[in-house]
């Protein structure tokens, strides 16, 4: 069972691994979707996957857009490159170059993308057919689509777990194209499903989906044979991946425990949704989507300035947290640490020091150091954020 | 050079007329039209359209009139796992792949049609492109020539949950504009999902007598059309018609911004 987290660039993978991934997916810098996003060189590929085969984690490389003709200069070289740094796996969608892989016989792993939107058993033994070992559903797959397909082709299934939706089946949408001229299947999607539109002078409304959110469905989605969790999210940042990594690690090692309670699971959902921004259901997996599962009106979005510094070592000895601030916080504030394999706790801001040792009452430059008396033991990398949800107050 | 069309027809529309075979889409099976067809209303020596992406249920459900499909003269699909359940089935049908925005290079459609008897190129691409593709598709290929050109395909049923949300009058078929672009779009919907078209047409006819085609496939389906013949023949004069558009023919696509100018 894996838990498979988004990596946009190197310290985004590092996050995602150090918070309890067992894989991470990555796009390269060409034939990738989220071409916009600053994605990985092959130098970054190469020391991404150095950092997580040394932890004994994976990495899989996405190599998903959909060709034009012009596209596939250079294609051949890459995934022979790919093969020689020894990623894991590639992420593909179009069939030419799944069958080149296997022609060249060069020696890669051939994940099937979710832009194929598998969601039935005979489409995923026709990609089983052409030497895919696993396939990342289409996130319509349901419950029964998914135990089917497991049963029918014994294949790895990867299924989203967590963050947005598109709002067509993946890989079907040219919405962008015709509007932005930016072609969605080759990595610039515009996102036009989260634009307003109007029928003449009835009221304006979006057709953007909630985000998925399939924390109350892990134990059946582990009970019918899903061998990867996959948690979506490219382009966001380290505070996101963090916190979702590692909500979904300590979710997944409860159940395994068979320790997980119900209130815990709501404290969880809690953390999730206010981590996003944004509501969340588990969409598909039971039944299609209705207009709850939509946002009509837009979303009067703000940015989450929950991330308040980011812990950068630990004097066991003296107690105290030297911290990189990433928002604004202050003497009185109640706050909480969380990290890896560590029970959150919160602590309230007594005094705050800068990097000269003097006192200051408020630390409101980004990325400025202060240290703070904090009388638990933290480790590097863990995180500190205000405090909002207690969870004694679920227990 | 003569031209063969694949036809889906107008509502009206009952006579093929020479060089045309109709393709229907099969009620249940489609998404995005505003008539769809039994197996019992399908004429004879027809093809038959299954544009949805089917769920395990559904693929099941077809796999139970095979027999009646194996009759007609061809599907064309989608969802390749059609493809998969005829090859298990050994069932003797011809089959054209139409993955409407995914058949965009020659490399991919020569892949493809190692399993299939021909293909529909996407119309997402530039008359360059396409092209391209016709001189070195290894088989006869399909391009789709006139019709509602489809951006977006969802699952979800989005004009219900919109109507329901501000409980306005049912309607499976809408015109809607985006606001900040003004850009008008035809939204059409079934209880399997939602289609969304331009509300233009696209019309591809500057591809007439390309080599290297065995079917223009002619989308009708919005069309108020009686005689085929006439029609065709005006269509092959290049007569105009309303509300058409170039699509993306001449509209090369984008996906990398250009770096942003420093200030």
């Amino acid at each position: 069972m894996e838990l498979l987290a988004p990596a946009g660039d190197l310290e985004k993978l590092k996050f995602a691994l150090h918070y309890g991934a067992d894989a991470v997916y990555i796009g390269g810098q060409n034939f990738s979707l989220r071409a916009n996003a600053k994605n990985f060189s092959l130098k970054d590929i190469e020391e991404g996957v150095s950092f997580a085969h040394e932890r004994g984690k994976k990495v899989y490389v996405t190599v998903n857009i959909i060709l034009h003709n012009e596209d596939v200069e250079g294609l051949e070289e890459y995934l022979r490159k790919l093969s020689e740094i020894k990623v894991d796996a590639v992420i593909v969608s179009d069939i030419y170059i799944i069958k080149k892989i296997q022609e060249l016989q060069i020696p890669l792993e051939v994940h099937l993308s979710t832009q194929a939107s598998v969601i039935n058993p005979y489409a995923a033994n026709f990609y089983k057919n052409l030497g895919v070992t696993r396939i990342v559903l289409g996130r319509e797959a349901s419950k029964i689509d998914i135990k089917k397909i497991k049963e029918k082709t014994g294949l790895e299934l990867e299924v989203f777990i967590h963050g947005a939706m598109c709002t067509s089946y993946s890989g079907r949408c040219v919405l962008s194209n015709v509007t932005t001229n930016r072609d969605a299947n080759r990595g610039g999607c515009a996102q036009i499903c989260r634009w307003t539109f109007k029928e003449k002078e009835n009221q304006i409304f979006s057709m953007t989906s909630k985000d998925l959110n399939m924390i109350p469905h892990i134990k059946e989605m582990i009970d019918i044979g899903v061998n990867s969790f996959k948690v979506e999210g490219r382009m966001r940042g380290i505070y996101y991946i963090a916190t979702v990594i590692n909500t979904y690690r300590t979710l997944i090692d409860k159940i395994k425990e068979n320790t997980l309670t119900d209130k815990e699971t709501k404290y969880y959902l809690d953390i999730l949704n206010r981590c996003a921004n944004r509501e969340s259901t588990p969409q598909f997996f039971e039944k299609i989507p209705t207009k709850k599962e939509q946002y009509f009106l837009g979303r009067m979005e703000v940015s989450n300035q929950d991330f308040l510094g980011l812990v950068l070592d630990y004097d066991e000895k003296n107690k105290i947290a030297t911290i990189e601030q990433r928002n604004y916080f202050k003497i009185g504030d109640e706050v909480e640490f969380f990290g890896p394999k560590k029970e959150t706790f919160s602590y309230k801001i007594h005094t705050i020091e800068n990097e000269n040792n003097e006192k200051i009452e408020v630390a409101n430059h980004p990325n400025m150091i202060v240290k703070l008396f904090v009388p638990e033991k933290l480790e590097k990398y863990d995180m500190m954020r205000i405090k909002i949800f207690d969870k004694q107050d679920y227990l | 050079m003569k031209n063969n069309y694949l036809v889906i027809p107008s509502h009206n529309l009952k006579k093929k007329s020479p060089n045309v075979d109709f393709l229907f889409p099969l009620k249940g099976y489609c998404v995005g039209f505003k008539k769809e067809y039994t197996l019992e209303e399908i004429d004879k020596d027809s093809y038959v359209y299954i544009n949805r992406l089917l769920d395990s249920e559904k693929i099941e459900s077809l796999k139970k009139i095979l027999p009646e499909l194996e009759k007609q003269k061809g599907i064309v699909f989608e969802d390749l796992g059609v493809l998969e359940l005829i090859k298990e089935e050994k069932k003797n049908i011809s089959l054209i792949f139409y993955a409407t925005h995914a058949n965009c290079s020659k490399d991919t459609i020569n892949a493809l049609l190692d399993y299939v008897d021909s293909i529909v190129i996407s119309p997402d691409i530039t008359t360059e492109e396409i092209k391209e593709i016709l001189k070195k598709a290894k088989k006869k290929v399909c391009l789709y020539t006139f019709g509602p050109i489809p951006y977006m395909y969802s699952r979800r049923t989005l004009l219900k949950n919109y109507q329901e949300k501000f409980s306005l009058e049912r309607k499976n078929e809408l015109e809607l504009e985006e606001t900040s672009t003004n850009k008008k779009f035809v939204f059409i919907e079934n209880e399997y999902g939602t289609v969304v078209f331009d509300e233009k047409k696209l019309d591809g006819r500057i591809f007439l007598n390309e080599e290297n085609i065995s079917y223009h496939l002619l989308n009708l389906d919005w069309e108020e059309i009686e005689d085929l013949s006439v029609w065709i023949e005006e269509f092959e004069k290049k007569l105009p018609i309303k509300n058409t558009t170039d699509g993306f023919l001449n509209q090369k696509t984008i996906y990398r911004l250009p770096p942003r100018k420093e200030s």
